[in-house]
Parts: C-alpha cells; sequence; structure tokens
C-alpha cells in the first residue's frame, strides 16, 4: 500500500519485485484490497499476456494514512 | 528526511530509469527553440514546428505506452508521482511555456521591437534561472543526481551566454535551449542504452 501511495500506478511485476512476495500472496492481497475499495485494478493485454495495473483510491488513501497515525500514537504511548 | 519522503523519491527515481523522458524533454527543447527564431524571423514554417512542438508537449501518454509495452514491459511498470505545486507551475512552468506567446503578441501585434530586443538580450539570464529551478525540482522529486547539475550547469551557462549573447546577435537563448536539449537527449539516450542491457542481463540470468 506504500508503494500505491507514493505512486500514480504499478504494475504486478513491479510489486513482485518490490515486496519479494510470492504471486499468489500478491495476488490474494490485491483482491481483497480492491474488493475493500483501497485500490483498484486495470486489466489489459500488452502483447499476448494479461497486464495488471493497479492504483491506490482516495478510500485506500485516507485508510492507509488512518492507519499510520494509529500506528504512531500507539508508538509513541509506548516509548517512555 | 521522512521515509514516507524517501521511497517517494525512490519510486519516482525508478519510474523514470529508461531515460524516455529525457529523450522526449530534449527533443521537445529542439523545437521550442526554433518556435522562438521563428516568430522572430517570420518563416512560414513556424505552424509545422508549432505543431511538433504541441506533440511533443504532450507526449506523457505514449511514453506511458512506450514504458508499459516495451521498455518496462519485462522488470516491472510504474508510474511515478512527482507533485507538481503550485508555485512551481506558475514561476517556472509558466514563464518557460508562455516566452513564445509573449514574443509573438509584443512583436506581431503591438510591434513593440525594443521590447523584444531587450527581452532576448535578458533571455540566456532568464532562462539560466528558470532552468535552475525546473532541474532542482526534478532533482528534488527524486530524478536523481544529476539533475542536481544540471540545475547548477544551466544556470551557469545562463550567465555566459548573456554575458556573450551580443556576439550571437542576441540569440543565446537558442543556444541555451539547443545545449539543453543536446545534454538531455544524450542523456536520455544514455540512460536507455543502460537500462535497456541491465533488464537483458536480468533476463539472461
Amino acid at each position: 500500500m506504500s508503494i500505491l501511495y507514493n505512486t500514480e500506478e504499478v504494475d504486478f511485476l513491479f510489486l513482485l519485485n518490490e515486496t519479494q512476495l510470492s504471486k499468489g500472496n500478491i495476488a490474494t492481497h490485491t483482491k481483497k484490497l480492491e474488493e475493500e475499495g483501497y485500490l483498484t485494478v486495470k486489466k489489459e493485454f500488452v502483447g499476448k499476456k494479461t497486464h495488471s495495473t493497479y492504483a491506490i483510491t482516495e478510500k485506500g488513501k485516507k485508510a492507509l494514512e488512518a492507519y499510520t497515525a494509529a500506528m504512531k500514537q500507539m508508538l509513541d504511548e509506548m516509548t517512555p | 528526511m521522512s521515509n514516507q519522503q524517501a521511497l517517494k523519491q525512490k519510486l519516482y527515481y525508478m519510474s523514470q530509469r529508461d531515460g524516455l523522458s529525457e529523450l522526449f524533454t530534449g527533443i521537445f527543447f529542439f523545437f521550442y527553440s526554433s518556435i522562438i527564431m521563428t516568430l522572430l524571423d517570420f518563416s512560414s514554417d513556424a505552424k509545422k514546428i508549432a505543431i511538433f512542438t504541441f506533440v511533443f508537449a504532450f507526449s506523457g501518454p505514449v511514453i506511458q505506452f512506450i514504458r508499459k509495452h516495451f521498455t518496462y514491459s519485462h522488470s516491472g511498470y510504474v508510474k511515478g508521482k512527482a507533485e507538481i505545486t503550485k508555485p512551481f507551475l506558475f514561476l517556472i512552468v509558466f514563464p518557460i511555456a508562455f516566452f513564445p506567446a509573449v514574443i509573438g503578441v509584443f512583436l506581431h501585434i503591438f510591434h513593440l521591437i525594443d521590447l523584444i530586443g531587450s527581452l532576448m538580450l535578458f533571455s540566456p539570464l532568464i532562462f539560466g534561472i528558470l532552468f535552475f529551478f525546473y532541474y532542482w525540482y526534478q532533482y528534488r522529486a527524486g530524478a536523481g543526481f544529476f539533475y542536481r547539475i544540471f540545475s547548477f550547469v544551466s544556470f551557469i551557462l545562463g550567465i555566459f551566454l548573456f554575458i556573450f549573447n551580443h556576439l550571437l546577435q542576441n540569440e543565446g537563448f537558442y543556444v541555451f535551449f539547443v545545449i539543453n536539449g543536446a545534454v538531455l537527449f544524450l542523456f536520455g539516450l544514455f540512460k536507455l542504452i543502460v537500462f535497456m542491457k541491465r533488464v537483458k542481463s536480468n533476463e539472461n540470468e
């Protein structure tokens, strides 16, 4: 989500290389995030292969900002 | 620098690795300087050059298409996010973009030849300052260390051409754009060759 937050769009291969996750793992994550409306998926053909491009939505941006803010607050509270 | 900012810069850099942006910008600068020249020379080629310049100014979708289908098709496609701030847009992009329009209006509508002469005299200095900030913005966005060098070199080049502008018959701005265009074009070509070599070697591995 951090990658998507800081880019306009990325494809599946880029996410695969950057996150070092497995193909199945990324596919599952992106599907769930798409169902929640946090990202949009654009599928098109590049040659004979399917090419999936991902972009974060406004809802996704807000959710990530809320999550990072909550995490920061939690860490601040834990720090003596 | 925050982690988010560093990540954003890294991703922007990754989206510019193939050098296509520099290639297209370099070509655009050639046509752009030719527009100003034709406006001053009353040349009939102005329309043709204007069309080419217009095409290259809006070549973003073409670059994205090439990236998706060719350059980034085997290494992973990413479109970076370089937020264009209002000061950058109004103080850098617009003055550069509307320079030919200003010349055209002053010269052909109001016939202010003296004013155009003064504008031409100072134009290398003006462009030197504008390009300093243009490249600096690119550097801050994450385009790479070379842009930091470009920013200082173009500023020095602007001063240099301003000093010797009378020897160039007030066409220092043309030399300025040609040098910037050539440097960006060659830099883009270099980046493209290096990038494609790296992609091929990764594929072979």
